[in-house]
């Protein structure tokens, strides 16, 4: 099977969910190094609770996966896209604001497969994990299958971990493939 | 919610439907270039239209990269040029509203209390074609109602007419301005335009009744305003029982009583009758019915009137002195959101006659005349079924379909869907508890919307439409303008998430439904670009040019020749009115009593907030920032009597025994003891816009009790009464006895302002009904 990196992973599965999307799920256990120990909601229920969660949903929306949702600064947009092009990335698409979870997680595996552990290390810390944190504390306090807070609260663990790696100079984690 | 699958399970599904490599890469997201190189370095500017109201500016969007950074005004407009409004600036905050619709939605839960799942535009086309038909089968077309709102509903109003069904209302014509653009019509044979067709530029004086201009921010209208009283000195006479921002720039301010216009209105006509202030010879040559008006109106005196209206005799006389001697020039404003008091095609009848024995019309300083041209079209014929539907119009004989007709047909069982596109029915419609009673008798509830307002909780199946930043529309004829133009409004940026724009949405559905001749075009820009060939250019072209395209206008008597035939039966201005005379209505106007408040209760009034159109803008982030929350206007001794205190919050009910949410108190003395007023808009019901939820009073919640006016059905709401609750207890208003009054401003000293150039003012067409 393919090596991808784990922001992938974690981007995928952070998206609308389908099968195809699901079968990284046994990686992502891998990468965690936990099972999940829940029940596996059928795909059905899934979507309804990821847009319910993550898209839109009554009586409120629990967990936009917006950057600017958690953080305040009025110029997040040109922030964000600044620090993309300044590691010679640039938006291709719009279907989504700059400051989406699943484009921040590619940009994070972009990096990543450049190994640009610098930049991946400036952007965990001074952007991304401060708003994934209180996205993630969202999802816990709403998800009622239990399956995406599982997911999210691995992937915070792990990424500060990974933070911690960053720091140490440990950076050949490109083997790190799942 | 299905039955959890074992572990095993789960992996075999998903792995089968995986293939050897399942992932999505994402590789289109980014594009790699030389780092700090990301991208284009410049900034497109891109022309197109504003719609955070339905003005229609002129817009500029500066974009870079496919993100839009700014919007300014497109100085090639003629109307607005290099000035927008503080809504045209925020639209970026409604294209990045992280609150947005962004997917099509299925409610696999309770009506009212949705639980939504995502699913593709295939599927939600195929379930509503599906019903659609069901529904024609079974009760035939018009089974299914449309309400909307705005330009980009027309498409969808156009391929409901191929299908069959003519029950379509529209927001703004019964709740807005309908009765005043029926009466302009009986009057003149036309309606008053939007923008209003006003030469307020070389007025020598003007006249507002109800009109909060100002607070109603329509930016090239508040310019012309402010050149014409400012720079030019015309004087203005302001009608308002509020102190409104514009009463506070006025050279007289009648605080009238309300419900009382029309006798004031009427009296002017009398007296300026009785004392040879008219343009005779106007009167001669382009009216019809003035002996009978003379006679109608005589017992319309000021000392009649200053009883009714509470206004002082004297200042009615200056007034209409004053007006007599500025003939021809004078502006009288005919208003906008006009369903008042029940009786409000006849208060607008009264106005435009008042213009017309002034000589005011197709004159400089008055109304002026639209000019059009045809444009090619793609055509989606009308197929409506049998005799067409037309509510009760024995009653209301210049009635369209309105809500009200819509919301009876259901709860009669007659309609069975409803398509609601753009509209915020549950705000925009009074008595929303009986919007939401017949909600729930439908079988099927379509809402097309950008965000997800309260109708949406409603809704089986919810559409997020493309905003006007991500989208084409028809293309605009501003054919009510002194200097004429057609301009397009265009995709600034790609649309976000899954939205569409209205065009895609029709012709899925039209496809669907099996409709050839509905929309034939393939694309929305193949639409345009027919269009445009009827004028000799086409988009690109256009665009190249800045967006707007000028032809010559004919708006005075003068482009004429002097002789001109208005569009009525009798080809005059009917001051008696033809029409009505044949359908048992009054032919001239009369003055009718409203209603008062009884003891211990006051009149509700509501008006717009400079910075929110409608109930569409107060989850905008910046515009949310200027102004999160409506408050209520009380009058200060009135407030001191009930022991009231300025920025306090206090809870209304009403007749009915509606309860608001709390509202803070502005106390003030600029509004009558006998009122309360609020903008309108607020309170929104629905928890998914997370600034604007609760913010505020739900004031349309309070308009429980509507009159229709017996013309056009249009539904007043200035009818409903209101008292105070305060720490659970409910206070009386007090009695206070007005004193006829009236307010002169004094002369002062001259402030010296540089001109600009004049900037006209002019109109769109009826259809794209705006409010
Ligand atoms: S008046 Fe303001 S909101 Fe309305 S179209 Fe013009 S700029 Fe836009």
């Amino acid at each position: 099977m393919e090596k991808i990196n784990f922001y992938l992973i974690f981007a995928n599965l952070l998206d609308y969910p389908d099968e195809k999307k699901l079968s990284l799920f046994e990686r992502f256990e891998n990468i965690v190094g936990l099972h999940y120990t829940g029940e596996i909601p059928p795909l059905e229920n899934l979507e309804i609770e990821y847009t319910k969660l993550f898209v839109n949903a009554h009586p409120y929306l629990p967990a936009p996966p917006f950057a600017s949702v958690y953080l305040n600064s009025e110029n997040l947009y040109d922030e964000i896209e600044s620090f993309y092009q300044s590691v010679g990335y640039g938006i291709e698409t719009r279907e989504f604001p700059p400051d989406y979870l699943i484009y921040e997680l590619v940009f994070l595996s972009n990096l990543f497969n450049d190994e640009n552990y610098k930049a991946e290390r400036k952007f965990l810390i001074s952007h991304f994990l401060p708003w994934f944190e209180k996205f993630v504390k969202k999802v816990k306090e709403n998800d009622e299958t239990g399956f995406y807070s599982f997911i999210c609260e691995k992937i915070n663990i792990f990424l500060n971990n990974r933070l911690k790696e960053l720091k140490d100079g440990e950076t050949n984690l490109q083997k790190r493939v799942f | 919610m299905g039955k959890p699958i074992s572990r095993r399970e789960f992996f075999k599904r998903s792995l089968l439907g995986a293939g050897a490599i399942g992932v999505t890469d994402y590789s289109y997201v980014f594009k790699k270039f030389p780092p700090g190189k990301a991208g284009r370095e410049d900034v497109e500017l891109i022309p197109s239209i504003c719609e955070m109201c339905f003005w229609k500016c002129g817009i500029i969007g500066k974009v870079k990269n496919g993100r839009l950074l700014k919007i300014e005004g497109n100085p090639r407009n003629p109307h607005n040029g290099e000035k927008i409004c503080a809504r045209g600036n925020s639209g970026i905050m409604q294209l990045y509203d992280p609150d947005r619709l962004k997917y099509p939605l299925l409610n696999v839960g309770k009506r009212g209390e949705p639980k939504w799942k995502r699913i593709s535009w295939k599927e939600a086309l195929n379930r509503i074609a599906e019903r659609m038909l069901e529904y024609k089968k079974k009760y035939g077309a018009r089974s299914i109602a449309n309400l909307s709102h705005g330009s980009s509903s027309i498409p969808m109003r156009k391929l409901l007419k191929n299908f069959g069904t003519d029950r379509i209302a529209h927001a703004s014509f019964d709740q807005c301005r309908g009765n005043r653009d029926v009466a302009f019509e009986l009057t003149f044979g036309m309606g008053a335009g939007s923008p209003e067709r006003v030469d307020l530029i070389n007025a020598k004086a003007i006249l507002l009744i109800g009109s909060h201009i100002g607070e109603n921010v329509h930016t090239s209208l508040v310019k012309e305003f402010i050149e014409a009283v400012e720079g030019r000195k015309a004087k203005l006479v302001t009608v308002d029982p509020r102190f409104s921002m514009i009463a506070g720039k006025s050279d007289y301010w009648l605080p009238i009583k309300p419900g009382t216009d029309t006798a004031l209105i009427l009296t002017l006509i009398n007296y300026i009758i009785q004392h040879n202030l008219y343009d005779r010879e106007f009167v001669n040559n382009y009216t019809y019915g003035f002996d009978k008006l003379k006679e109608e109106v005589k017992n319309y005196t000021p000392e009649w009137a200053e009883k009714i209206t509470e206004i002082k005799k004297e200042i009615i006389i200056e007034i209409a002195e004053l007006f007599g001697r500025s003939k021809p020039a004078v502006t009288i404003f005919p208003g906008r959101q006009s369903t008042w008091y029940g009786n409000d095609t006849q208060r607008v009848r009264a106005l435009a006659i008042l213009a017309s024995i002034l000589g005011a019309v197709g004159r400089r300083g008055g109304y002026f005349f639209p000019t059009k041209i045809k444009l090619k079209g793609c055509p989606c014929p009308n197929k409506i079924e049998g005799e067409d539907f037309l509510c009760d119009t024995s009653e209301y004989p210049f009635m369209e379909t309105t809500t009200e007709c819509i919301r009876e047909a259901t709860l009669n069982d007659e309609v069975k869907m409803w398509i609601v596109y753009g509209s915020n029915i549950i705000h925009n419609t009074p008595n929303p508890q009986k919007t939401i009673k017949a909600i729930n008798k439908l079988d099927f509830m379509v809402v097309v919307d950008i965000k997800p307002t309260e109708p949406s909780l409603y809704a089986d199946i919810v559409l997020p439409e493309a905003t006007y930043l991500e989208r084409y529309d028809i293309p605009f004829m501003v054919a009510d303008s002194r200097t004429p133009f057609i301009q397009i409004r265009r995709p600034v940026v790609q649309p976000l998430y899954e939205s569409k724009d209205p065009f895609y949405i029709v012709s899925e559905l039209s496809k669907r439904l099996g409709l050839k001749d509905c929309f034939p075009c393939e694309t929305m820009e193949d639409y345009l670009n027919l269009a445009l060939s009827s004028i000799g250019t086409n988009l690109r072209k256009l665009e190249k040019e800045g967006g707007v395209y000028r032809y010559e206008g004919k708006p005075f008597l003068d482009d004429f020749g002097g002789n001109y035939r208005f569009p009525t039966p009798t080809g005059k201005i009917e001051l008696y009115s033809t029409k009505l005379s044949l359908n048992d209505k009054d032919p001239i106007p009369k003055y009718e009593p409203v209603e008062d408040p009884p003891k211990g209760w006051a009149r509700l009034s509501y008006g717009r907030s400079p910075v929110h159109t409608f109930s569409r803008t107060e989850n905008n982030k910046w515009l949310h920032a200027l102004n999160p929350e409506n408050d209520l206007w009380i009058n200060e001794e009135a407030a001191k009597s009930m022991g009231l205190k300025d920025g306090e919050y206090v809870r209304l009910k009403n007749q009915d025994g509606v309860v608001s949410d709390p509202v803070k108190l502005k106390v003030t003395p600029g509004i009558r003891p006998d009122m309360v007023h609020t903008y309108h808009g607020f309170g929104s019901q629905s928890p998914f816009l997370r600034l604007a939820y609760k913010k505020g009073m739900f004031e349309n919640a309070l308009i429980t009790k509507i009159v229709l006016d017996p013309i056009m059905g249009g539904m007043a709401k200035r009818i409903n009464f209101v008292k105070i609750i305060k720490d659970g207890k409910e206070i009386d208003f007090p009695v206070i006895k007005q004193k006829p009054s009236g307010f002169k401003k004094k002369p002062e000293k001259e402030i010296k302002i540089k001109l600009t150039a004049p900037l006209p003012v002019g109109g769109h067409e009826e259809e794209e009904g705006g409010c």
